[in-house]
């Protein structure tokens, strides 16, 4: 059998893969055929019968040759009934019919069967006017019913805060169902009874209790199921639609906003496109109530006499300039620290980092402002492969065996996790989940493998795990610098047998063999990390362990890498690249690198520090004991983001200034001596770099709310004002810079970033860092282990501000076993309160079988959660003292 | 040329005698003829509630983008129409409207009609921003739909 097929519709030959639908080929025709109850993301069912087309086959002599009439053309057996293309397969010589009578006569029929019992609401339906019902009743139906009985009827429900459902409407495609089902990995939803009955539900009839991503909404092709959120809000007409990029978490999903007016009304996915296509989680689809938010910022503040007051945008940056310069001279280049530039876009943190080296003549740069300790700005690098060609998401939903180290996905990266459970679902990939708490993907539904750690084991899992990946051999492909490193590292962890790592981690020895192995065996596999090691007190040696697994099992060759970083923001990747850390120029340049450091001497004319700077941890203890005295704190309330709450305090109570970029009047921006006003997301267009180091141009959706700038313009003017001649008028000005200068974006045009840039890679890769990860010094404080991780409704101060993600995310609980939750005398819903090294913190607590015992989880992501104030995280994390309140009341007094 | 003076003067004499054509504007008024497309009224029905239900086709429909409608949800106790949405803004623009009917046609609850009223004058250009309140009839006249 060819691995082609030529296949004719409605006389256009075309020669498509084996193995496609018809659908997908009438597509590549460009003939229209209707569909209802396909989807490109789910496999086949043939429910709706909308893509009836007549289909024949070329008949075969006794010898198999194509039979051929008088004429000398192959005789075509067509089938005795119409077919239904989205199910069936192309074959050679295939002719389809998709306008013949019989099609259109057999396409009216069906419409006429979908239109029995669905209401003539259209002018109350939220989905008129794009709606695929609609649309092909238009097309194809006919203008009138024979139906003389009554209409079946369904009462209509809210399904939660997001759903509306209207079963009258549903024409039971099952899109729903099964999105839900396959890709969000729920099942939140099941059809009730049979035919003509059928009801799309939750299955108790409750509200549903799901991740609320209103994908089932989005690819819902009628108006069965609708958004509350936007409920008649508007019609599609009404709005223009932008397609940027979405700001809550390091996927980068493109999300169309419809726009109506200065307001956006709503978010979508947009088919076939982005990294993400249809997909939408629940922060994605309903996180832009922020942008219309009135508490919005719109004058710059300046401290005069111990408060703010709104200023013209010119004073205030004269004001920070002036004291900016004046603590330049007083104390040196080095009492002046940037913090925070993970939400910028690339091009805002190349500025700003060019500020603060070329302009101030300081390294004490970091955009990593929750980082516990100082980690090199290359160890993600190296972890990641040096720069090596990085694998796609695409390219992870067909991975045999991924690895997904101490992330809980659904709150750091819900798509990645649509990704998996798809490739789970669709492609047979399979599941190794280390997380000491059984998070969603470790669930016994998705049948993977949960390696659940004790914390503060991680190092110990890590060696583990890279002495079994060496058990199965050498890899093929290694660079000769790592295959010349392996018998040191083979060394290095010899000790960690699995009998060892299971007494170290409480893993079980068979389970590390066989994750080590299937991790080696797999053809196609990927392994992903992201804050839980990076913000880990041993953040330097868990990296390295993670470098260390990449080469053991093959994942990291001299061609690739499937290693992924998964930053805790949208722009993580593109500050990393930017040179948002104290040792690194952009492009991963070393500072102390003299001929590297030459040409953004020439290109910035002016003599770069060469000396490291402090990290954020660092600077944050600088700037408590006086060292640092001018602070500018960019898109990061680092009041709740910073280690240690107290030292934070100090830190902006020492400092001479104070400057910060914010959306919001948040506590940090209320203690300091300048405030700028900047611009969300959807009112500034420029570069981000998602997870898969892909570049991708976000578009402006809106004009800038009265009185904001984007954070570039505000760099740009605090240095002019310090006396330095930039002139750029657009953030395409400034990448042109980055494009002409540093390593990896060299030659990068502004104009082939959209819809989907390229992943960038380095022309000479990092070198590798092999070694065993050190365990980790005993944790701060004592009792039970800490552990936090992201909640799939809140990430960030701005999720904060809508009204449905807190609504959904509810308030945040200390979530205990129900065992240690015994030993405590806590019942559900009781008060604790947890008391670290440093302070304390109450919460209702919850009773979760999967946190595991001897650890309590608390979400950080909550407003009222400030888990910085119970003390920095160190050597191995952080342990706090639990106890039910009124205890703590008792021992207080 | 004495003889053409006469024959235009005599057009001149010929039209004074004649009844004008002119009417004594605003003491007396034209009947307008049974099509004549004029203001616009959004119309109730037999019950008094209203029967737009803000789906926003007129708007969709008009050519010179004049009609703005921002639709919500009703409160099911006190409903202000048929099923679950209503208009809750129904704005014409009166200096932009072309009185084409086109809005009449597209609409599918019988809601709006161009009426007679021709008198559309004001000294405010917002003053012809026409809002809900001015295009609702009253609700005496709750069923009341102009004859076409």
């Amino acid at each position: 059998m060819s691995a082609t097929c030529k296949v004719t519709i409605d006389g256009h030959t075309i020669e498509v893969p084996a193995g496609t639908l018809l659908t997908d080929a009438a597509r590549a025709a460009d003939v229209h055929v209707p569909i209802f109850c396909s989807h490109q993301k789910l496999p086949p069912l043939g429910a709706c019968r909308i893509c009836v087309v007549e289909v024949g086959l070329p008949r075969r002599g006794p010898d198999g040759k194509p039979a051929l009439d008088s004429a000398g053309t192959p005789v075509v057996t067509w089938m005795p009934k119409p077919q239904t293309a989205c199910t069936t397969y192309v074959a050679d010589g295939m002719q389809v019919r998709t306008t013949s009578p019989e099609a259109v006569t057999a396409r009216k029929g069906v419409m006429e069967f979908l239109l029995v019992n669905h209401p003539l609401d259209c002018p109350v339906c939220d989905e008129g006017g794009e709606c695929q019902l609609q649309d092909l009743a238009f097309a194809f139906g006919a203008d009138f019913s024979r139906m003389d009985e009554a209409k079946r009827t369904f009462v209509s429900e809210d399904l939660g805060p997001v759903v509306k459902k209207e079963a009258n409407r549903c024409i039971v495609c099952m899109r729903c169902v099964r999105y839900c089902d396959e890709i969000m990995g729920d099942d939140a939803l099941t059809a009730h009874q049979r035919g003509v009955r059928t009801e799309i539900s939750s299955f108790d009839r409750q509200p549903l209790d799901c991740e609320q991503c209103g994908n089932c909404i989005e690819v819902c092709p009628v108006g069965a199921l609708t958004a509350l959120p936007y409920r008649f809000k508007a019609r599609p007409w009404d709005l223009r639609q932008h397609i940027t990029v979405c700001p809550y978490c390091a996927n980068g999903c493109s999300v169309r906003l419809g726009v109506r007016g200065m307001e956006i009304l709503r978010a979508r996915g947009t088919e076939h496109r982005g990294v993400n296509q249809e997909y939408l989680c629940v922060r994605g689809r309903f996180g832009y109530e922020f942008v219309n938010d009135a508490e919005r910022l719109s004058s710059p503040l300046v401290r005069s006499g111990g408060s703010l007051t709104p200023t013209g945008f010119d004073a205030a940056v004269d004001f920070a300039a002036a004291r900016l310069r004046e603590v330049a001279a007083a104390h040196g280049p080095g009492a002046v620290a940037f913090l925070g530039g993970e939400k910028l876009n690339l091009e805002e943190a190349y500025l700003y980092q060019k500020l603060a080296r070329a302009v101030l003549g300081t390294n004490h740069v970091d955009a990593r402002t929750r980082f516990t300790a100082r980690l090199p700005g290359e160890a993600v690098l190296r972890a990641t492969g040096g720069g090596r060609p990085l694998l796609s998401l695409e390219d992870l939903g067909h991975a045999e065996e991924v690895l997904v180290l101490g992330d809980d996905l659904q709150g750091e990266s819900p798509f990645a996790q649509a990704v998996l459970v798809r490739g789970q679902h669709q492609a047979g990939l399979h599941l190794t989940i280390a997380h000491p708490r059984r998070v969603k993907l470790a669930r016994p539904k998705f049948r993977g493998e949960w390696l659940a750690y004790r914390p503060g084991s991680e190092a110990a899992l890590l060696n583990g795990l890279v002495r079994a990946a060496l058990e199965r051999g050498t890899p093929d492909g290694l660079p000769s610098d790592v295959a010349a490193g392996l018998p040191a590292l083979r060394q290095a962890v010899a000790e960690w047998t699995p009998a060892r790592t299971e007494q170290a981690t409480g893993v079980p020895a068979r389970a590390i063999e066989a994750a080590a192995a299937r991790l080696a065996q797999a053809r196609r596999r990927a392994i992903l990390f992201g804050r839980a090691f990076t913000e880990h007190p041993a953040a330097a040696d868990l990296l390295r362990g993670i470098e260390s697994l990449g080469w053991a099992s093959g994942a990291l060759s001299a061609a690739r890498s499937e290693v992924m970083y998964i930053g805790p923001q949208h722009d993580s990747q593109g500050a990393l690249d930017m040179g948002l850390v104290p040792d690194l120029l952009p492009g991963y340049v070393p500072v102390g690198d003299a001929a590297g450091r030459k040409p953004f001497e020439q290109q910035w004319a002016a003599t770069l520090p060469a000396e490291p700077g402090l990290s954020a941890p660092e600077i944050l203890r600088a700037a408590a004991e006086g060292r640092i005295r001018a602070l500018w704190i960019v898109g990061d309330e680092w009041l709740r983001s910073a280690p240690d709450r107290a030292l934070a305090e100090q830190a902006l109570a020492a400092c001479d200034l104070v400057v910060v970029s914010e959306l919001f009047l948040t506590e940090t921006a209320r203690r300091a001596h300048v405030v700028f006003p900047v611009c969300s997301f959807a009112e500034k267009e420029g570069v981000v770099v998602n997870c898969e180091r892909r570049l991708q141009r976000a578009a402006r959706a809106i004009a800038p709310k009265r009185g904001t700038r984007p954070d570039w313009e505000v760099f740009q003017a605090v240095a002019r004002a310090l006396g330095v001649r930039w002139s750029f008028r657009t953030a395409e000005d400034v990448f042109r810079e980055i494009a002409r200068l540093v390593p990896g974006y060299r030659g990068r045009s502004w104009a082939t970033l959209v819809p989907l840039g390229p992943q960038w890679a380095l022309e000479a890769p990092a070198a590798a860092t092999l070694g065993a990860a050190r365990e980790g010094a005993p944790p701060a404080g004592e009792g039970l282990w800490l552990l936090s991780g992201g909640t799939l409704f809140l990430q960030g101060s701005l999720s904060h501000r809508g009204r449905l993600l807190p609504k959904l995310a509810k308030a945040a609980r200390a979530r205990l076993h129900p065992a240690e939750a015994r030993r405590l005398g806590v019942a559900e819903g009781d008060a604790v309160e947890l008391a670290g090294p440093a302070g304390t913190l109450r919460l209702p607590a919850a009773l979760d079988v999967e946190v595991p015992e001897g650890s309590v989880f608390v979400p950080y992501a909550h407003a009222e959660v400030e888990l910085n104030r119970l003390g920095a995280p160190a050597g191995a994390g952080l342990k706090v003292v639990v106890r039910p309140a009124r205890v703590a009341e008792r021992v207080g007094a | 040329m004495l003889k053409e003076m006469g024959q235009g003067l005599g057009v001149t004499l010929q039209n004074l005698f004649r009844k004008p054509f002119t009417v004594l504007y605003p003491d007396e008024k034209l009947q307008m003829l049974p099509r004549f497309r004029g203001l616009h009224i959004l119309t109730r029905h037999e019950d008094g509630l209203e029967r737009c239900v803000g789906c926003e086709l007129c708007a969709v429909a008009c050519p010179a983008d004049a009609i703005f409608v921002a639709a919500a949800e009703n409160d099911p106790q006190g409903p202000r129409s048929h099923g679950e949405r209503y208009a809750e803004r129904y704005e014409i623009n009166m200096l932009r409207c072309i009185f084409c009917g086109m809005c009449e046609e597209a609409c599918p609850e019988d809601a709006i009609y161009l009426e007679k009223n021709y008198e559309l004058s004001d000294y405010q250009r917002d003053a012809f921003i026409y809002t809900k309140d001015e295009l609702l009839v009253p609700s005496e006249k709750a069923g009341y739909l102009p004859q076409r």
